[in-house]
């Protein structure tokens, strides 16, 4: 008894002590404009490749050839668990030789992730595998870097 | 006189207590590394749960509660670097663990295991999206009549699943009954299946570890070595169980043919053997060693011979002639390349990138002798189970696409092996799977 009463003690001790460990760290910024710059074209550049394959019925990865991100925060950082909203305005330029430059309002979690959405794209368009108008993957994309 | 019967008197005395004191100190280190392996757990898990990190691939798709699960906004941000620490300070936990092993009780061990298989059940997919490549294939057929070996992942764009699938251009390499199995999960929704298949994964592979334990009684070897070998394996955790990876599912049915053969049930061997197949077919590569294992060899053959036909029979029927395509995933993915298998490794001393196809054709070659050489050991009367161990690591060593889950299929064969040195082999590709991916991260 007083044998397995140490052995939990050892186990418990170790654990602790590793999570005590790990937990040294400073405070987490839920963003940076540059960090949200970089994931929203990123992620922009991924829902351009599945609008195209939506529309065209074939995926290809390389269908956008430059993309970049302009993003300025609307209020400060909030304190608490609310989002913390953004605007972005998204440059591109297709393959094809489209080019465009919707502006995208960003609501930041406080894990960093963030939902875009737009109202400069058609909210539907034409999915071909499923023959019928669904939401256009432009229009609003989460992301999370 | 009184002086030599003096010092024979203490002298037994000593080394006992000193006996003791090691003992003790085993013990204390072997407990003190259970917990560091749980601890491990805890933080990695946690910390994957708490925060977008590059821990969780599928987080491309957003993090929603239910990928999150339970213990989210319970863990700290874990940093490459330091994820890569924690995960070799559970590593080097799990060495120590092995080497005090005789000192640890079974109780303390079994409920390392089930508590470190419950904490990461209740994280998200950890180091890998393929679940989500599972629920992509599962949904494609019940949902919209396509073909999951003939239409690539990722197809229907607009399917809620879409956003956490990585792989975009693959039809499915799974075994047909797998893909039925999934498809019967799509009633629950998304979140559900998501769930349901979390809980198939880490039920299998504490099935795994029952199976083990039975196998090693019935075989009059370690079983509590065995499971801690399997157990507390921070590769298998971290990518098989942590990714809910089906190689999980798929050693099941290996492990439960391998527990048939071994307590005399010949025909339900087969019969098991063709399901692990019918999963994933790198179950096969064991099956030749079962079938040369097995007591009645022409009962397995033919229990498992009918089983593998009603299985391509079903498959056929479900999926058309596209299902075949399984059974030579193992051939496939030798023409894919990975930058963590060891023939690219070894360019780094060598000269060369990747797998160049010389190297490629050699590895095959070397890997297919040494099957053959195994198979021919094991129908001269060696260790079958062994040889099927030899076989797999062979296999692990030599194919230039190396996912760092597949040890999946070694560290159970090894559990049951009575030689230490392919124990040390399976110890030895654990640290390789994980050093040759964390050692990038460190500082």
């Amino acid at each position: 008894m007083r044998s397995r009463a140490a052995g939990s003690v050892t186990i418990l001790v170790v654990i602790a002590s590793a999570l005590i460990g790990a937990g040294c760290q400073g405070g987490v910024s839920r963003t940076s404009r540059q960090l949200l710059q970089r994931e929203t074209s990123r992620t922009f550049a991924r829902a351009f490749v599945d609008n195209h394959r939506m529309t065209s019925g074939r995926w290809q990865g390389s269908v956008i050839k430059d993309v970049s991100s302009q993003c300025r925060p609307l209020e400060a950082n909030p304190r608490d668990d609310r989002d913390w909203h953004w605007t972005c305005r998204i440059e591109y330029r297709a393959r094809s030789g489209e080019r465009g430059a919707p502006t995208y309002r960003v609501a930041v979690d406080p894990r960093g992730c963030f939902s875009a959405t737009t109202a400069d794209v058609p909210p539907r368009v034409f999915e071909k595998v499923r023959d019928r108008r669904a939401p256009n993957p432009l229009a609003a994309f989460p992301g999370c870097p | 006189m009184s002086s030599n019967g003096h010092q024979v008197a203490l002298l037994p005395f000593g080394s006992v207590s000193r006996s003791h004191a090691l003992g003790l100190l085993r013990r204390a280190v072997g407990l003190a590394s259970l917990g560091g392996i749980a601890a491990g757990s805890l933080i990695i898990v946690t910390a994957a749960a708490s925060y977008s990190q590059l821990l969780v691939p599928a987080r491309w798709g957003g993090l929603p509660g239910w990928l999150r699960g339970p213990l989210s906004d319970t863990g700290f941000l874990l940093p490459p670097s330091r994820f890569a620490y924690v995960f070799l300070f559970m590593t080097a936990c799990y060495l120590a663990a092995l080497l005090c092993a005789p000192a640890l009780g079974t109780r303390w061990i079994v409920a390392a295991i089930c508590v470190v298989h419950v904490i990461f059940f209740l994280g998200p997919p950890l180091i890998s999206a393929d679940i989500f490549a599972y629920l992509d294939w599962a949904r494609m057929g019940p949902l919209y009549g396509l073909n999951p070996y003939a239409t690539d992942s990722g197809t229907v764009v607009s399917d809620p699943v879409h956003g956490f699938v990585r792989w975009h251009s693959l039809t499915s390499p799974y075994g047909p009954l797998f893909t039925l199995g999934t498809y019967g999960l799509v009633p629950l929704g998304l979140p559900g299946s998501f769930w349901a298949l979390k809980l198939l994964t880490t039920l299998s592979s504490l099935g795994c570890v029952a199976l083990i334990w039975r196998c090693a009684v019935a075989l009059e070897r370690s079983p509590r070595f065995g499971i801690l070998l399997y157990g507390l394996n921070p590769a298998v955790l971290v990518y098989t169980i942590g990714g809910f990876h089906n190689d999980a599912i798929m050693m099941l049915g290996v492990l439960g043919a391998v527990y048939l053969v071994v307590t005399g049930r010949e025909a339900g061997a087969g019969v098991v053997g063709a399901l692990a197949v019918g999963v994933k077919s790198s179950a096969g590569l064991v099956m030749p060693f079962l079938l040369i294992g097995s007591p009645q060899r022409r009962r397995t053959l033919v229990a498992g011979v009918a089983a593998g036909v009603a299985i391509l029979l079903v498959g056929l029927i479900a999926f058309g002639s596209h299902a075949l395509d399984f059974v030579n995933v193992l051939g496939t993915q030798q023409e894919f390349n990975s930058g963590s298998s060891v023939p690219a490794q070894l360019g780094a001393w060598f000269g060369w990138t990747g797998s160049p196809p010389t190297v490629r054709l050699v590895a095959s070659l070397a890997g297919a002798a040494a099957i053959l050489f195994l198979l021919w050991r094991a129908w001269r009367g060696s260790d079958w189970i062994e040889c099927a161990g030899w076989a797999t690591l062979a296999v692990m060593v030599t194919s230039s696409w190396l996912l760092a889950w597949y040890v999946v299929w070694l560290v159970p064969l090894a559990s049951l092996a009575r030689s230490r040195l392919l124990q040390a082999g399976a110890v030895a590709m654990t640290l390789f799977v994980i050093l040759v991916r964390m050692v990038p991260f460190l500082d």
